[in-house]
C-alpha cells in the first residue's frame, strides 16, 4: 500500500463523521507524510497501523457519538475505573476527585472535600433516621423548617414595614401640607376680604390664615425632604443589608455544605 | 510497552512535548518526540492532539511551509496550567507504584 491508497481509504472510512473533522484529519496525515519525508512512506504507513482501519477507528471513536467497542478505552487509575472516550465528569460511577480540578489548592483539597461531602450526607442521613425513628418526628421537622421560614419573612417583614412607615410618613406630610396650605391661602384671602368690613376681625383672620399658610409651607418642605432625600438613601440601605444577608446565608450554607 | 498508556497521561505526555518549545511544533514532530518516550501507535495520537485542542489545552495555527499548509500545536495557559498538575500527580502516583512493587510499601 501506498501513501495515496492509504488515504484515499481512510478518507472512505471516515464517511460518518462531521464534514469539517473528517477535513482536517486528512489535512493531518497528508501534512505528517509530507513531513515524514517520501522515503519513510512505507514507515509511516506502519507507524499508522499498516492499514487505515486502526488510524480510522480511533478517530471515529473520538468524533462521533455511537461508540465502538475499544479494548483499550477502558482505563484503571486510582481514581477507579474510567471509560476514556467519555468526559470525565460523566463517568459512572463517578471517579473521586482528579487531577482535571482547576486549581491546585483544589487538588489537595480534593480528598479532604469528598470525606466531607459524605459527612454532610451522614448528617443527613442521621437527622431522617432519627425523624422517622419518633412519631413527632415529621411535625417537629415541619415545625423547624416554618420556624426558619417564619424568621426570614419576619425579617422581610420588618425591612419592608420601615419602609413603608417612612413612605406613609411622607405621604401624610404631603397631605397635611396640602390641606395646611390650601386652607391657610383661603384663610387669608377671606380675612383680607373680610378687612374691609371689619378691619380688626379681618386683620386677625388674615394673620392666623398667614400662619396656617407658613405652617404648611414648613410641612411642605418637609415632605419634600423626606421624598428626595430620606427615602432613597433609606431604600438603598435596606436593599444593601438585604443583600449581605443574602451573601451571608450563601457562605453559611457553603461551610455546611463542605 | 508492557504498560498500556491511558488517556491521561498520554495527555500529559504531549502537552509536556508541545510545551518544550514556546511557539509550539507540528505534528510528525510531536510523534516523534512522544514516541522517544513510548512506543506508541501514531494513529492514536492525532485524536489526542483534537482533543487537548478542543479543551483548550492547544491552541492550532498555520503556517505556510514549502508551498503548503503546515498546522503548529502549541501550549495554552490552561495547558500549563494543566501539565502541571499531571506533573504533580504523576510523582505521587509512580512514587507509590515504585514503593509497591519494590515492596517497600507495608499495608
Amino acid at each position: 500500500m501506498n501513501r495515496q491508497e492509504f488515504l484515499r481509504q481512510l478518507a472512505q472510512l471516515l464517511e460518518d463523521i462531521p464534514e469539517a473533522e473528517r477535513r482536517e484529519a486528512l489535512e493531518y496525515y497528508n501534512n505528517y507524510f509530507d513531513d515524514a519525508g517520501p522515503e519513510n512512506e512505507a514507515q509511516v504507513i506502519q507507524e499508522l497501523g499498516g492499514d487505515p482501519q486502526k488510524a480510522a477507528a480511533s478517530l471515529k471513536a473520538e468524533f462521533q457519538s455511537a461508540k465502538t467497542s475499544q479494548k483499550n478505552y477502558g482505563e484503571y487509575s486510582e481514581q477507579g475505573f474510567r471509560d476514556t472516550r467519555i468526559p470525565h465528569n460523566m463517568q459512572t460511577p463517578r471517579p473521586m476527585p482528579s487531577p482535571v480540578n482547576d486549581h491546585t489548592e483544589k487538588q489537595n483539597k480534593g480528598h479532604r472535600e469528598f470525606f466531607k461531602d459524605s459527612k454532610t450526607k451522614k448528617i443527613v442521613i442521621i437527622i431522617l433516621a432519627l425523624a422517622a425513628a419518633c412519631s413527632i418526628g415529621v411535625e417537629l421537622l415541619g415545625g423547624i423548617i416554618g420556624l426558619v421560614f417564619g424568621l426570614l419573612g419576619g425579617i422581610f417583614g420588618l425591612v419592608f414595614g420601615l419602609l413603608a412607615a417612612v413612605f406613609g410618613l411622607a405621604a401624610g406630610l404631603a397631605g397635611m401640607a396640602l390641606a395646611t396650605i390650601t386652607g391657610g391661602a383661603a384663610m387669608t384671602a377671606a380675612g383680607l376680604v373680610k378687612c374691609i368690613t371689619n378691619p380688626a376681625l379681618g386683620l386677625l383672620v388674615t394673620g392666623l390664615g398667614l400662619i396656617i399658610l407658613a405652617v404648611g409651607i414648613l410641612l411642605l418642605i418637609s415632605f419634600l425632604w423626606v421624598a428626595i432625600k430620606i427615602l432613597p438613601r433609606l431604600a438603598r440601605w435596606c436593599w444593601k443589608h438585604l443583600l449581605q444577608f443574602f451573601d451571608w446565608c450563601q457562605e453559611k450554607w457553603k461551610t455546611l455544605k463542605k | 510497552m508492557v504498560f498500556n498508556t491511558g488517556a491521561a497521561l498520554l495527555d500529559a505526555i504531549v502537552l509536556a512535548v508541545v510545551s518544550r518549545t514556546k511557539e509550539g511544533t507540528y505534528g510528525y514532530k510531536i510523534t516523534q518526540d512522544v514516541r522517544q518516550a513510548i512506543n506508541i501507535s501514531e494513529s492514536t495520537l492525532y485524536p489526542v492532539l483534537r482533543r487537548l485542542q478542543k479543551d483548550d489545552c492547544l491552541e492550532a495555527y498555520d503556517m505556510e511551509f514549502r508551498g503548503r499548509n503546515r498546522r503548529y500545536y502549541k501550549i495554552t495557559e490552561k495547558g500549563a496550567a494543566q501539565l502541571n498538575l499531571y506533573q504533580s500527580e504523576w510523582k505521587k502516583y509512580s512514587s507509590r507504584i515504585t514503593s509497591v512493587l519494590t515492596g517497600s510499601y507495608h499495608v
